[in-house]
């Protein structure tokens, strides 16, 4: 068991590694002199000042030492400042990190509970209902997740006039939100982002669900009379589990891909609103940070739900499967 | 070359040499019921492709369809609703005809969807016969590679390609590929696997028949009906997922439009003209579906065959 962590946890960090090496040289191939962003085009025929700069910021190291240093200076949280602002990068991140992290914490939530219920409900129904529970999820995964959220926002927001249809805090309270405001701001955004993983997890659910219908257990209990709704609470909602522990980096990759989506939706003001904004502004120093920030938090959580797996199967933690 | 043909291909059941003209009896009519009976069970395939050839056809006649040109400006006609004379969907705040601005962003939508998903597929199925064909380390290290990138966020990948290349159609297309090809490959190598050990490549090993030969002439056949399968999905997904990306401003770049533009276009509109939202993101779905829809079709169909 601890052997299996800790080779995830050595895979991870692989990964992590490759990402930031792909991340250092592609952000170099863009063209353009490092020289005239820093120096300005004014400064740039200064050769005194330029060869002081580059010693300055280690230009003339080759590439490999370079990326050391850089890595060394991102791993102290040091991303450089915005080419844009000239703000420090690790104060805007800062500043996003939260409300991606909530929204992204209640999209999870209310997606694991709609998907299982949704699935359970589409593997013991009959009929009508069950037709229609078990075609629903596939069709939320090819109407715009974006779609979704504006349909929303047209229903509660414009129409109904009940909810908030975009950013965080009212703009009346300041910058730190009340918790009742924050919740409003909450509940569209995270509906419309748990959509998608709610129909994974509901077409994961059913598909599990029709398989331990054959199992002798599942038999037993309906000889000896156990109602189904006890049956389905009992003994299918744990083996319902590991698939969608086993999927959970997919469920996470899909999760954090909409919420750029979303976050646009709703003017969020979050990590992908951050990117997106960059990538426009060719702010390279900020879309690397967003990268490897969204990369780091996807590969924890993947190894976390990993960790999960041997929680949820005493099978994997017996010595005999190490 | 080997001598021994393939097993798996459908040994032609009338006789080259002899053929017999075919008498119309009442097997031959029962047979060409029997034809009408399984073009039928493809009937939701073709009524999809229907819809799917119905874009493309108004998209080919546009200019008899509508008389505004897609990116005509005109102040007077702004913000239109739906069902005004000329302009059937509605007009945009810049008093642009909706309706040919969704038949503009037909050929952009469907090639956003389509190249994609075929170049996902096409260099997805090479690595996964190479991988699945030759097995030890190659196998290993294309597997854990494959792996990694399984399940890397995409929007990472747009993101970065977009800011290194800058944002336009044919980067986000070069993202797009990129992110599903390690599932293509991973499928085709499966399928790869569960082939490679059966009497008809065994016995062109044993004739001497090369890898790359094998591969082409007898690997590439028997999975191709599961790759265009896959492929018709992808390219359903695809449309929907290249959607998003133009709709924040990584895809096609405006005046161009896709119906992901248009949505976000629409996007500001929201309070008074809805439509300007909603009709593209309808179009999105009912094209995506339709190629869901002929895929799952002819997997089922597939599956019963064998």
């Amino acid at each position: 068991m601890g052997r299996y962590l800790l080779s995830r946890a050595g895979s991870s960090l692989l990964v992590l590694l490759g990402a930031s090496v792909v991340l250092f040289t592609v952000i170099r191939l863009i063209p353009g002199d490092p020289m005239t962003i820093l120096l300005g085009s004014v400064n740039i025929v200064n050769p005194e000042l330029v060869a002081r700069t580059r010693a300055e910021y280690n230009l003339d190291a080759p590439l490999p030492l370079q990326y050391i240093a850089w890595l060394g200076h991102v791993l102290q949280g040091d991303f450089g400042r915005s080419l844009w602002t000239g703000e420090q990068v690790s104060d805007i991140v800062g500043r996003r990190l939260g409300p991606s992290l909530l929204l992204g914490l209640s999209a999870s939530t209310l997606g694991l509970i709609i998907g299982i219920s949704w699935g359970i409900a589409a593997g013991y129904l009959s009929g009508t209902g069950r037709a229609v529970l078990r075609n629903l999820p596939m069709l939320m995964l090819v109407i715009p997740t974006f779609s979704i959220g504006l349909l929303l926002v047209f229903v509660f927001a414009v129409t109904l006039g009940v909810l908030p249809a975009s950013g965080f805090a009212s703009p009346l309270e300041g910058s730190t939100p009340s918790v009742p405001s924050a919740i409003a701001h909450l509940i569209l955004p995270s509906l419309a982002l748990c959509l998608v993983p709610a129909s994974l997890v509901a077409r994961l659910t059913y598909a599990t669900v029709d398989e331990i219908e054959q199992e002798e257990f599942i038999r037993t209990a309906r000889a000896l009379g156990v109602p189904r709704l006890r049956i389905a609470i009992q003994h299918s909602l744990p083996n319902v589990l590991l698939p969608i522990i086993t999927t959970g980096g997919l469920l996470i990759s899909a999760l954090i891909t909409n919420a750029v989506l979303i976050e646009t939706v709703f003017s969020w003001p979050g990590i992908g609103t951050m990117m997106v904004s960059a990538v426009q502004q060719r702010d390279y120093t900020v879309v690397q940070a967003g990268i490897l920030v969204v990369a780091t938090a996807y590969v924890l959580t993947s190894l976390a739900v990993d960790a999960l797996y041997l929680v949820a199967d005493p099978r994997v933690r017996t010595p005999a499967q190490e | 070359m080997s001598s021994i043909p393939a097993a798996a291909e459908p040994i032609d059941p009338i006789d080259p040499i002899n053929p017999i003209e075919p008498v119309r009896t009442e097997g031959a009519r029962r047979d060409r019921s029997e034809r009408r009976g399984k073009l039928m069970r493809h009937w939701p395939s073709l009524v999809a492709l229907g819809v799917i050839a119905l874009f493309v056809l108004a998209w080919l006649a546009r200019d008899s369809l509508t008389e505004f040109s897609p990116s005509a400006v005109r102040p007077l006609r702004a913000l239109l609703p739906v069902g005004s004379a000329g302009s059937p969907l509605g007009t945009d705040g810049l008093g642009r005809d909706l309706f040919s601005r969704v038949l503009a962003g037909v050929p952009f939508s469907l090639l956003f969807g389509a190249v994609p998903a075929a170049a996902g597929m096409i260099i997805g199925a090479a690595i996964g016969l190479v991988a699945g064909y030759a097995g030890g380390r190659t196998e290993r290290v294309i597997v854990s590679i494959m792996d990694v990138l399984l399940t890397f966020p995409f929007i990472l990948l747009a993101i970065l390609v977009s800011a290194v290349l800058g944002a336009s159609l044919q980067n986000a297309m070069i993202a797009v590929t990129l992110a599903i090809l390690p599932k293509n490959a991973r499928l085709i190598r499966s399928q790869t696997l569960s082939l490679k050990h059966r009497e008809f490549i065994v016995a062109s090993r044993l004739a001497g028949a090369g890898a790359l030969p094998i591969i082409v002439r007898h690997l590439l056949p028997n999975v191709l009906p599961t790759a265009l399968i896959v492929a018709s999905t992808d390219v359903g997904l695809m449309i929907t997922l290249t959607a998003g990306l133009s709709f924040i401003g990584l895809g096609v770049q405006p005046p161009d439009v896709d119906w992901g533009v248009l949505v976000a276009e629409g996007a500001r509109y929201i309070t008074s003209a809805p439509n300007l939202a909603f009709i593209p993101s309808i179009v999105i779905a009912i094209v995506s579906i339709a190629f869901v829809v002929i895929a799952d079709t002819e997997r089922r169909i597939l599956r019963s065959s064998q």
